[in-house]
C-alpha cells in the first residue's frame, strides 16, 4: 500500500502495514537469525520501505512529503522496535526533523531529495565521549574570515552515518550551541564505524579536521539541538514499547510450552508473576509514550513528559528483557535463540539520547528548581 | 459531546464544578484529623446529605431509584471533577452505594430494591460479610452455614475483616446453603440485618492502632427468605459479577489524590535537612522524587484510560488488575519515601485518621495502611495470577 502526499494517515493502518512489511522481509518466526543482519536483506528492506513511502513520513507535506505526526511515526517506530530492525529509518527521521525545523538556505534543498529514500540523512547529537551535545559538544566552530567557520572535533554514536549523504551536526560556537548542515563526502571529514554489542544498530564517529562551514550552513541554535535530542528520546521510547511487547510474547509463549516437573512452567507463580509484571510495565510504558507524543503534538513542547517516558520506559524495557532471559533459562543465554539482540538493544536505548538519570534530573529541574527551594541557613 | 440535549459534558462539568466550589467543606481533612469515631460518622452523614440535596449522591444509579441516571462517560466526568475538587470520600457508604446497589439492581427482587435503595440514599450503612478465617483469597472455601428452615434460614459462622461493621445497619453476606455441592456451587447471597438476634460484632485492632477490623460471629441468626438475593446456591455467580463493579470508579480519585501526595513529598524534602543540605539537594533524593512523579503521572494515565474504556463499554480485559497492582505498589513506595524523608520524626506516636487511611499526611501510618491496598480487593498475588492467566494465557495451577 503505497502512500502518496495528501493521503490521510491512520495510525492503526500504518501499524498494520508496517508489521506486514517487516514480517515479510524478516521472516514470520520471532527469532533473530544471521539473515536479519545480512546487508543485502537490509538493503532490500529499505528499498521496500521507500517504495511504500516510509522515508516521506518525516518530510513535511509542504516539502512534498507525507508530514506524519508524532503518533503516526510512533506506530511505525513501535513495529521497528518489535522486530529489532537494523534500519536507517530512525536516523533519517531525525535528519528530516532537523532539516524541516531548521532555518537557512542549506536545509531546504535536502527535503525533497530525502522523501524517496534515495538519499539518507542523520544527526550528530552526542560527543565522542557519549555526552549529550546539549551538555558538552565534541565539535567546535571557530570563526575564520567573514562569515566562515572552521569545524573541528569528534562526535560519537551517530546513527547510520556510513550510508548518509547529509548530517546535521550539533556543535559549540562563539554564539553557543548551534546545528549545521554537513554534506558527505567532504574533505577533512573522517567517518569511523563504532561497532556496538547491539548489532541491530549501525553507529559511527564523525571526525572533523579543519572543515569549512559557512554561516549559511548553520540552521539552528541550542533550541533546535535540544528539540532534536528530545525527538530522539521519544523515538526510542516507541522502539522500547515494540521491543517490550515482542519480548513479553516470546516469554509468555515459552512459559506456556516449556514443561518441567510435569507441568508448563507458566503455571508456577514465580514465573507467572514475573510475566504479569512485564505486562504491567508494558501497559505503563504505552500510556507514558502516548501521553508524551500527544503533549508534543498539542503544545509543541513536552520536555517533562518526554523525560518521564524515556526514564521509565527505557528502564522498563531493559528490565523486561533481562527477566525474559531469566525465564527462558539456559536458552535465554544462547546466541542463536536471539533474545540477547533485544536485551542489548534495550540497554543501548537506555543510554542513548539521555539515560534515566539525565532525564530524571531534567524532571527534577522542572519540578524542584533550585531557586524555589527553601534555602539552608549559612 | 453527548447527543442527548441538556446532557452536554462541558455543561455537566461546569455545573458540577460550580456546585463543588460552594459545597466542599473547607478544611475537611483537618476536621477529620481531629475527629473521633462519632464525629467521623456525623461528617459522613452530613456530606452524604449535601450530595443528595445537590443531586450528586448516586450518579451511577438509574433515576427511577433516585440516582442521577448518568451515562458511563458522564460518570467519568463527575468523578474527575470530584477528584479535582478534592471532595470528601463517602467511605462509610461505599459498600451500600456500590456493591449493594449493583447486586440488588442486577440480581435482587423489586421488593428488595424498594426496601433498601431509597434507604441507602438516606444513610443506611452496609458492610461486607465475605472473608472468614479460612477463606481469604480462597473465598470459595467459606464455611458460614445457612440452613433452610421453611420461611427463613438459620445462619451460623464467623466473618472476618468487615470494616465498618460496628457502624453498619446491614451486611452483604455470603453463606453456604449446600455443603454437599462443589465449593463454588453451594453458596447463597443474603442481606443480613445486623440487629438480628445471634449477631455478635467484636472489634480487633489494626496494625495502625485503630479498632478498625471486626469479627462478626453468627449464632443461629434467623434470616428471612425474602432476604436471600437471587436463587439459592447462585451466590457465587452473583458476587463475581458485582464485585467487578467496584473497580474502575474509585481508582481515578485515588490517582488524582496521589499527585498531591507527591507534591507534599517534595515540600517535605525541601524543608528537611540530611547532613549539611536540604534533602532535595541530594541527587538521589531528587531522582527518587522525579521517578515517583513520573510514576504518579503514569498511574493517573492508566486509571483514566481504564475509565474511558469502561465509559464506552469496551472489554477491558485485565486492565483493572494492572491498574490496581500498579497503584497499590506505587502507593507503598511513595509513602515509604515519605517515612524516610521525615526521618525520626515520622515515628512519633500518632492516632490513625478515619476517612483518610492512606493520605492522612502521617507518613508512617499511611505507609502501614498501604498494605490495605496491596492485600484487599484481591491480593496483588491473586491479581498477578489473573493477569498471567487471563491476560497472557498462562496455565492455571492445579487446583483442588
Amino acid at each position: 500500500m503505497t502512500m502518496v502526499p495528501g493521503d490521510r494517515l491512520d495510525r492503526e493502518e500504518l501499524r498494520g502495514s508496517a508489521a506486514e512489511l517487516l514480517s515479510r522481509y524478516l521472516g514470520q518466526d520471532r527469532l533473530l537469525g544471521a539473515e536479519r543482519r545480512d546487508p543485502d536483506t537490509l538493503a532490500r528492506l529499505w528499498r521496500a520501505m521507500a517504495e511504500v513511502g516510509w522515508p516521506a513520513l518525516g518530510v513535511p507535506a509542504s516539502d512534498g512529503g507525507l508530514g506524519a505526526g508524532v503518533a503516526e511515526l510512533g506506530a511505525v517506530l513501535t513495529e521497528l522496535g518489535r522486530f529489532a530492525v537494523s534500519s536507517p529509518f530512525l536516523a533519517n527521521l531525525l535528519g528530516c526533523a532537523a532539516l524541516s525545523r531548521g532555518r537557512g538556505a542549506a536545509a531546504a534543498p535536502w527535503l525533497g531529495r530525502l522523501s524517496d529514500g534515495s538519499r539518507l540523512s542523520t544527526v550528530a547529537l552526542h560527543s565522542g565521549d557519549g555526552s549529550a551535545v546539549v551538555d558538552r559538544a565534541g565539535i567546535k566552530l571557530t570563526p575564520r574570515t567573514g562569515d566562515v567557520y572552521q569545524a573541528a572535533g569528534r562526535a560519537g554514536y551517530v546513527p547510520d552515518l556510513g550510508s548518509a549523504n547529509v548530517v546535521v551536526v550539533g556543535a559549540d560556537s562563539p554564539q553557543g550551541l548551534v546545528a549545521f548542515v554537513l554534506e558527505l563526502p567532504r574533505r577533512g571529514v573522517r567517518i569511523h564505524r563504532r561497532p556496538t554489542l547491539d548489532q541491530t544498530r549501525d553507529l559511527y564517529d564523525l571526525e572533523l579536521d579543519s572543515v569549512e562551514v559557512g554561516a549559511g550552513d548553520i540552521i539552528g541554535d541550542g533550541g533546535l539541538c535540544r528539540h532534536l535530542f528530545d525527538m530522539g528520546a521519544l523515538f526510542l521510547v516507541f522502539d522500547c514499547v515494540g521491543g517490550s511487547e515482542q519480548v513479553l510474547h516470546m516469554t509468555a509463549d515459552h512459559a506456556r510450552r516449556r514443561v518441567q516437573f510435569g507441568r508448563p512452567i507458566g503455571s508456577f507463580q514465580a514465573v507467572k508473576h514475573r510475566c504479569a509484571d512485564m505486562l504491567i510495565r508494558l501497559e505503563a510504558s504505552k500510556v507514558a509514550a502516548d501521553h508524551a507524543a500527544s503533549c508534543l503534538s498539542n503544545t509543541g513542547q513536552a520536555e517533562r513528559e518526554i523525560s518521564i517516558a524515556k526514564a521509565y520506559v527505557g528502564d522498563a524495557y531493559a528490565r523486561t528483557a533481562g527477566d525474559a532471559i531469566q525465564l527462558h533459562g539456559g536458552m535465554g543465554l544462547t546466541w542463536d535463540y536471539g533474545l540477547h539482540f533485544f536485551f542489548k538493544r534495550a540497554k543501548l536505548n537506555q543510554a542513548w539520547f539521555g539515560d534515566a538519570i539525565w532525564h530524571r534530573e531534567r524532571v527534577a529541574a522542572i519540578t524542584m528548581p533550585p531557586a524555589a527551594l527553601s534555602g539552608m541557613p549559612g | 459531546m453527548s447527543e442527548e440535549p441538556g446532557r452536554d459534558h462541558d455543561e455537566l462539568r461546569a455545573c458540577l464544578r460550580t456546585w463543588l466550589k460552594s459545597h466542599v467543606p473547607s478544611g475537611w481533612r483537618d476536621t477529620l484529623r481531629r475527629a473521633d469515631r462519632h464525629r467521623y460518622v456525623e461528617f459522613q452523614h452530613a456530606w452524604r446529605s449535601e450530595l443528595k440535596s445537590g443531586g450528586w449522591l448516586a450518579p451511577h444509579w438509574p433515576t427511577e431509584w433516585g440516582g442521577g441516571g448518568y451515562q458511563p462517560s458522564e460518570q467519568v466526568v463527575i468523578y474527575e471533577e470530584m477528584a479535582k475538587a478534592g471532595a470528601p470520600r463517602l467511605g462509610l457508604f461505599f459498600v451500600s452505594l456500590y456493591h449493594v446497589a449493583a447486586t440488588l439492581l442486577t440480581a435482587g427482587s423489586d421488593g428488595q430494591r424498594r426496601k433498601h435503595l431509597p434507604a441507602i440514599l438516606d444513610g443506611e450503612v452496609w458492610c461486607q460479610g465475605f472473608s472468614e478465617p479460612d477463606a481469604g483469597s480462597d473465598l470459595a472455601n467459606l464455611k458460614t452455614r445457612a440452613v433452610g428452615c421453611g420461611d427463613h434460614y438459620e445462619v451460623s459462622g464467623q466473618k472476618l475483616w468487615s470494616s465498618l461493621a460496628d457502624r453498619a445497619d446491614w451486611c452483604l453476606l455470603l453463606a453456604r446453603t449446600d455443603p454437599a455441592a462443589h465449593k463454588r456451587a453451594g453458596i447463597s447471597y443474603f442481606m443480613l440485618d445486623l440487629r438480628s438476634p445471634g449477631v455478635d460484632i467484636r472489634p480487633f485492632r489494626h496494625a495502625n492502632g485503630g479498632l478498625e477490623f471486626f469479627e462478626v460471629f453468627l449464632d443461629s441468626v434467623p434470616v428471612p427468605l425474602e432476604c436471600r438475593i437471587g436463587a439459592e446456591n447462585d451466590g457465587w455467580n452473583i458476587a463475581r459479577t458485582t464485585l467487578a463493579a467496584e473497580r474502575g470508579v474509585t481508582i481515578l480519585e485515588l490517582t488524582e489524590r496521589m499527585r498531591e501526595q507527591q507534591l507534599n513529598l517534595v515540600e517535605l524534602a525541601s524543608g528537611g535537612a540530611v547532613g549539611q543540605k536540604a534533602a532535595v539537594e541530594h541527587g538521589h533524593v531528587r531522582h527518587l522524587l522525579a521517578a515517583l512523579e513520573g510514576e504518579v503521572e503514569i498511574a493517573a494515565l492508566l486509571a483514566s484510560r481504564l475509565q474511558r474504556s469502561l465509559a464506552v463499554g469496551e472489554d477491558t480485559g485485565v486492565q483493572a488488575s494492572v491498574v490496581k497492582v500498579f497503584y497499590s505498589e506505587l502507593l507503598q513506595r511513595l509513602t515509604d519515601a515519605g517515612v524516610q524523608l521525615e526521618g525520626l520524626n515520622s515515628h512519633q506516636a500518632s492516632a490513625p485518621v478515619l476517612g483518610l487511611p492512606w493520605d492522612s499526611g502521617v507518613w508512617m501510618l499511611d505507609h502501614i495502611n498501604s498494605w490495605g491496598w496491596t492485600i484487599s480487593g484481591g491480593t496483588n498475588e491473586i491479581q498477578r495470577n489473573v493477569i498471567g492467566e487471563r491476560g497472557l494465557g498462562l496455565p492455571r495451577e492445579p487446583g483442588i
